[in-house]
């Protein structure tokens, strides 16, 4: 596998990152829509990860199943259970049956958003560290030379 | 290593020129200051250089919401800067 397959790879993800932040901030959000994306990304991240570390031979983060960053996917599936088709459904669940607070359940949704942030900075660094070995060294350039360069 | 341990900063041309000319000005110098200022006397110790756990030598600042990758020669006391990345590159892929 070269970087290119794993750049190409990597644009698979970024199409599906663009699909799910719409979601999260869109009113009434299909929450089972949301938790396959959610489900897929995740599937996609790591079969990205694997292959790098493949490609660039050194450990994968994250493939821990007792790494207490990673919300597991049973997790994920029991949050968003397919019974409940919105976000205001779980709501109303949560408030009546489990007497959660409606700030625990904003905080889930926090941590939720905050976690694909994370899955997309992931993303963005491993896109970038890829595109680092992309083609041959060049001219090396300092920084004056490079704004100077660059139109200033 | 020592906190002043100073570092010279190269920047790959064929990489970084391209990138840098669609960023608007005041990025571009905000860019080039922050990373002659957080790596010329690299130390590790802020929070925004991290090693790139999927290669050797290979490292990244954060400014904000870009990436910049880099690598360093400790014998020749040299930063290459090999990549710099806008965060909607990754949306806009």
């Amino acid at each position: 596998m070269t970087c290119d397959d794993i750049l190409e790879r990597m644009e698979a993800v970024d199409s599906l990152a663009k699909d799910i932040y719409p979601l999260i901030f869109k009113k009434g959000i299909d929450v089972a829509d949301l938790a396959a994306h959610f489900l897929d990304m995740r599937k996609k991240v790591n079969s990205i990860r694997r292959s790098t570390k493949s490609i660039m031979g050194s450990k994968c983060f994250h493939e821990d199943p007792a790494c207490i960053e990673c919300i597991s996917d049973e997790k994920v599936l029991d949050l968003f259970s397919s019974s409940i088709a919105t976000f205001s459904d779980i709501q109303k669940t949560l408030d009546q049956e489990c007497r959660i607070s409606k700030i625990a359940f904003f905080l889930y949704k926090f941590l939720l958003k905050n976690r694909l942030k994370k899955l997309v900075d992931e993303q963005h660094d491993a896109l970038a560290l890829a595109e680092s070995f992309k083609g041959e060294p060049g001219e090396l350039l300092t920084s004056e030379q490079l704004l100077h360069a660059a139109g200033h | 290593m020592p906190r002043d341990t100073k570092y010279t900063i190269y920047y790959e041309k064929d990489r970084i020129l391209p990138k840098l000319r669609h960023f608007p000005k005041d990025v571009r110098e905000k860019i080039i200051q922050t990373i002659d200022k957080e790596l010329s006397s690299l130390s590790f110790l802020t929070r925004n250089v991290i090693k790139m756990k999927h290669a050797s030598n290979r490292y990244r600042l954060r400014i904000g919401d870009y990436r910049v990758i880099f690598s360093k020669n400790e014998k020749l006391k040299q930063i290459t800067i090999h990549q710099i990345s806008d965060r909607k590159e990754a949306y806009d892929k």
